[in-house]
């Protein structure tokens, strides 16, 4: 009766087994995935007919002699969920999220707008969140055809560039499609990216990308961003330099440590935004005697908190009346202290309010002498 | 009961070794070197004058280095019938070739529009030819697409298997299209074979539509639009991305496994049929409808327009068909034979042609991803 | 049920259970239906909601006193009669009843959504029941095993969710009491349906070994559910950020998945396992539930059979009525107004008829 019983309940078991595993779908093999490591967002409008989006998407093509190479799958549709089908008649493998380590938005589709892309993104549980965006300018495909020595794909080459695009220049860490998703739709916050550009010479980071919004309103070039990036991020890190001719130059490395202040008096909004910064002289070949004299460092650290903060009042004129926008997470320091949700278009009070700029800096070490 | 033992041991031990030499007799064995093994063949016919056509077979193979390194390269087998083809295949080889191992067979579309019954003969029949090649139908000359350098791959024979494999995960292709899928739609009474159609587009393979066969003759090819609906209203259990567009910025798509069923009425002469398509799947974007995610009442209304839309469409390609390419594609003649009686004689294409179809689609949302943007 | 034996809970197994039954998978979406109404101050709300279970334990703790050995289904019959007390319990077996088709239900949307998306729905409905009955089955002692266990999951689960605070912004969370106390206050109603089901202590409270640290262990368990939910609440908005938490579904899993640890590549798998079984412990503790009152009604209701029985009528319910997350929602904003509302009206008029009667034990008569 005690073996029956045992019986029945591994007979039940085996069933039940078989049951659960009936209709699992095809069993995917790796080599008849697409490993993606890298998508590009672009749309093209022809004259004639609606806009299409165009998403290559860069897959690794792994080789058992070890070098990998890369390929590139395009799937043009009207919708962005149409490009899987229009791309699976011209791929041998299937379709795969969650490998890809970099998303690159066209200049195309950063001006037409990039909620559609980000909500595709956004509805799959399998996206990898800790990719890193960027915008290029003209067809990301060329991009994915520039092979570079070592790399099994420019997309692993790109993904790297932008992780370590902070340490200096003043980057900032947030640049995943995760922050992505956080900055474009939050109130009193908008997005920025590093903006990337293709000459013989490979890929270069030219600057950042402003977005209103899910909208690109412009392009910075790497010396605004740097300003920027020191008033909008917390400790960042870079070079400060002044130069009075080719020969006569000192370099600062830098420590950005950023403090915001908002009041709110009689309707109008003012802001403080503080910059303490703390470095290393670096190279020197312009203050004399500034290891040994107190009073010459004094001098220095004086001259660069007047150019930067020139700089940083210049860049706040462009922001508040050029751009129009406020790039500089301002709003979300006065929604955190006056009240969310009022409906208020944070862009327009940040461009009408007083920003005033307060730098100091100080230098921790001269280095170990001046040659 | 040692000694025994270890004597039964020997006996059996020696009977297999005798067993094993014997079967090796006449077997030859050669190193992979000397032989070149077929991975791609394909069907082609040429023009010599207005009245006589040259077979053309171009074949593709890959050849062994002895340093380990694997080549391919395209021959040709020509003749003016069929088999002196297939013969003067080994006459341009140096070397044996082994059949058995080819992932594709292409079909041309000038081969395809003569009737590929020789075609389905040789690989149906021959027990060289592999069970597991995938076939299709090209635009131009099939020499082109096996010839054509694919970046990463030994030879564009590999990359074209994945191809139609793989069509399978969208636009509602089925993986019906191997030698004897091909040869049971084109022998049995209602049915008709239709192939993928493939074209060469910026230096790369493609699949642009489907050819429609009416029984081993090539009548014409639709489009991808018009190629996913058939696939739609002929497959059962495919998959397939659904969608509706107002613009580039409103739009909402999803992805669908569709599993169909056919009804089949005759009243008198006439015969009605009434496809039903029932779709299940999850919303892959929506930039369309504010609050699908919460508010029940938006999903039914996005159910209903998109259940709509694609019977509107079903319904117009289905007039196309019967209309402007008259033949039965969608497997209707089969159902109708099944039920009303076989071998009767009948041409089903213009019997359906002529019939009633009917469609009824209903889309059901299933899930939504993690969110909605 | 099996009388497995006479062996009574320890005041932790009581704590252990009642944190089990409060704390299900829908804990994740907990801040998106407080963010709704009362935005950055949900986890106010979040924390203001504990008034339900604190009431509910209260009675409960003042019921226990005079009552140590009778739950409450005894209790009703001796005062409502045999007629009104059995169908008195029978509504309160239908106020569980109603939640065990919508907790089925959304464990069924996650494991798809996240993990076993190539499963169809009726399979893991099949498993799901099959482990919480057979857990079931087993005995009220075995269950407090699992839910002790289950705390750790939750310790660990809160425990790695601190790191979040390295990922999110503290101005997210601000003005704090922006909102406004209306809205505070209305927050604090929709959390009703995540601090449900504490009730199961009136059936309960008999088992415990020792009657004296009854209210101790009631407490810690509202005190322990009370903090979880405000941090779970706190923490979502705290990194996400009140704009985005609308767009998401389960907002607690988008929040955890910004953790990055070292040595662990993908932190999410062994965060949904571990509220995997915080799911299918709840569903074996409503099915524990379930059978045990229904086990006064009729004495042979308690056999392996009826398990089966109870399992297959909660599948057919939840595929029929419940197939997905908005029908889910609509029907539980409606059975969750009835099960509170009677719940809370049982059992104050219980306890309302006890003090008046001045009955039970260390009554003054």
């Amino acid at each position: 009766m005690q073996l029956n019983k045992n019986y029945i309940y591994l007979i039940c078991g085996a069933a039940l087994f078989a049951y659960l595993r009936i209709g699992q779908g095809k069993v995917e093999n790796v080599e008849e995935v697409d490993i993606a490591s890298g998508i590009g967002y672009g749309i093209r409008k022809e004259a004639t007919s609606n806009a299409n989006y165009v998403i290559p998407i860069n897959s690794i093509i792994y080789s058992e002699l070890g070098k990998n190479t890369s390929t590139i799958h395009t799937g043009i549709a009207i919708t962005t969920g149409k490009t899987r089908a229009n791309r699976q008649l011209k791929n041998d493998k299937e379709f795969f999220v969650g490998t890809e380590k970099v998303y690159i938005f066209e200049d195309s589709i950063s001006n037409f707008g990039i909620k559609g892309v980000v909500d595709i993104l956004f509805k799959n549980p399998s996206v990898n969140e800790d990719g890193y965006c960027t915008v290029c300018i003209g067809d990301v495909k060329n991009y994915f055809d520039y092979e570079v020595e070592g790399y099994d794909s420019p997309s692993d080459y790109i993904a790297g560039m932008i992780k370590n695009s902070s340490g200096y220049n003043f980057f900032g860490k947030e640049y995943t499609i995760r922050d992505v998703y956080l900055m474009i739709e939050s109130e009193g916050r908008n997005l920025v990216l590093p903006y990337i550009e293709l000459s013989e010479k490979g890929f270069k980071i030219n600057g950042a990308a402003l977005f209103k919004k899910d909208k690109l309103i412009t392009f910075l070039r790497i010396e605004d961003t740097r300003v920027m990036n020191m008033l909008r991020e917390n400790k960042s890190t870079g070079i400060l330099t002044i130069q009075k001719s080719p020969d006569q130059f000192i370099n600062m490395s830098a420590k950005v440590k950023r403090k915001v202040k908002c009041v709110k008096e009689v309707g109008k909004y003012k802001f403080e935004i503080d910059l303490n910064i703390n470095g290393d002289i670096i190279s020197n070949k312009l203050y004399k005697d500034l290891p040994s004299k107190v009073s010459i460092k004094k001098e220095f650290e004086n001259d660069i908190e007047k150019r930067t903060k020139a700089a940083c009042e210049d860049f706040l004129q462009k922001m508040k009346n050029d751009y129009k926008l406020d790039c500089l997470e301002l709003g979300r320091v006065a929604v955190a202290k006056y009240g969310r949700g009022t409906g208020v278009d944070w862009n327009e009070i940040v461009c009408n309010s007083d920003i005033k700029v307060n730098v100091k800096v100080n230098v921790d070490k001269v280095g170990r002498g001046v040659y | 009961m040692n000694n025994k033992h270890n004597k039964k041991v020997y006996l059996v031990t020696i009977i297999i070794i005798i067993i094993y030499a014997i079967s090796m007799i006449g077997i030859d064995v050669v190193p992979i070197e000397e032989v070149d093994v077929i991975n791609g063949v394909s069907y082609d016919i040429q023009k010599i004058s207005p009245t006589s056509i040259k077979y053309v077979f171009p074949f593709s193979f890959s050849v062994f280095y002895l340093n380990g390194k694997r080549g391919n390269r395209i021959n040709v087998g020509e003749g003016l019938t069929v088999g002196d083809s297939i013969q003067n295949r080994q006459r341009v080889m140096n070397k044996k070739f082994v059949q058995g191992l080819e992932k594709v067979f292409i079909i041309s579309e000038k081969y395809a529009s003569n009737g590929i019954r020789n075609v389905l003969d040789e690989r149906a029949r021959s027990n060289e030819a592999s069970d597991m090649a995938f076939g299709m139908v090209c635009k131009g000359n099939s020499e082109d697409f096996l010839g054509l350098k694919i970046k990463g791959y030994p030879s564009s024979s590999d990359y074209l298997q994945g191809l139609i494999d793989k069509a399978q995960q969208d636009n509602f292709f089925s993986q019906n299209y191997k030698i004897i899928d091909i040869f049971v739609r084109a022998a049995s009474e209602g049915r008709n074979v239709v192939l993928p159609y493939v074209e060469i587009r910026e230096n790369a393979i493609e699949i642009t539509g489907l050819a429609l066969f009416k029984k081993d003759k090539m009548v014409c090819k639709v489009d991808i639009e018009e190629a996913r609906l058939l696939n739609m209203l002929r497959e059962n259990d495919v998959v397939g991305t659904l969608s509706l567009e107002k613009n580039a910025k409103q739009y909402i798509d999803i992805q669908v496994s569709s599993k169909r069923k056919v009804k089949c009425e005759k009243k008198g002469d006439k015969y009605s049929f009434t496809i039903n398509l029932d779709m299940i799947g999850d919303i892959i974007t929506n930039e369309l409808y504010k609050d699908i995610k919460d508010n029940p009442q938006e999903k039914k209304k996005f159910e209903n327009e998109i259940s709509k839309k694609t019977e509107e469409q079903c319904k117009s390609f289905i007039n196309k068909m019967k209309n402007e390419y008259k033949v039965d594609s969608l497997e209707l003649g089969k159902k109708a034979a099944s039920k009303y009686g076989r071998r009767k004689g009948i041409d089903w294409n213009e019997v359906i042609c002529n019939s009633d179809i009917e469609v009824k689609v209903k889309v059901k949302v299933s899930r939504q991803g993690k969110g909605d943007y | 049920m099996v009388q497995v034996s006479k062996k009574l809970l320890t005041p932790i197994e009581i704590t252990a259970l009642l944190i089990g039954i409060m704390a299900d998978i829908n804990s994740a979406s907990a801040p998106n239906s407080v963010v709704n109404i009362a935005k950055q101050d949900g986890w106010i709300s979040a924390a203001l909601g504990a008034i339900y279970p604190l009431y509910v334990a209260f009675i409960a703790i003042y019921i226990a006193g005079r009552f140590p050995k009778d739950n409450i289904l005894i209790l009703s019959k001796k005062y409502f009669g045999n007629v009104i007390g059995t169908m008195a319990n029978f509504l309160f077996f239908l106020s569980f009843f109603s939640y065990f088709p919508s907790v089925s239900s959304t464990t069924l949307d996650v494991s798809r959504t996240y993990i076993v998306g190539f499963l169809t729905p009726l399979k893991i409905y099949i498993v799901m029941m099959l482990l919480g009955s057979y857990s079931a089955y087993k005995g009220v002692k075995v269950l407090a095993r699992v839910c002790v266990l289950n705390i750790f999951a939750f310790v660990a689960i809160i425990a790695l969710s601190f790191i979040i605070l390295m990922y999110g912004s503290l101005m997210n969370i601000m003005p704090i009491f922006g909102s406004g106390f209306m809205s505070i206050a209305k927050g604090a109603v929709g959390t009703t349906y995540d601090y449900a089901a504490m009730e199961i202590i009136f059936l309960l409270y008999p088992l415990i070994n020792d009657s004296k640290k009854l209210k101790s262990s009631v407490l810690k368990a509202v005190a322990f559910i009370c903090f979880m939910y405000t941090w779970i609440v706190f923490i979502t908005i705290y990194c996400l950020g009140i704009d985005i938490i609308p767009k998401t579904i389960w907002s607690f899993f988008s929040a955890t998945e910004s953790i990055k640890i070292e040595a662990l590549h993908n932190l999410r798998f062994l965060y949904i396992f571990l509220w995997i079984l915080t799911a299918f412990k709840t569903i074996a503790l409503l099915y524990y539930v379930c059978i045990s009152i229904l086990h006064e009604f009729h004495k042979s209701i308690g056999n392996k059979i009826s398990y089966g029985v109870l399992g297959i009528i909660v599948i057919f319910i939840t595929m029929t009525f419940f197939p997905d997350r908005l029908s889910r929602e609509s029907i539980v904003s409606v059975t969750t107004k009835f099960s509170v509302g009677f719940n809370l009206l049982y059992i104050t008029v219980i306890a309302a008829i006890i003090f008046v009667k001045k009955d039970g034990k260390g009554a003054i008569k």
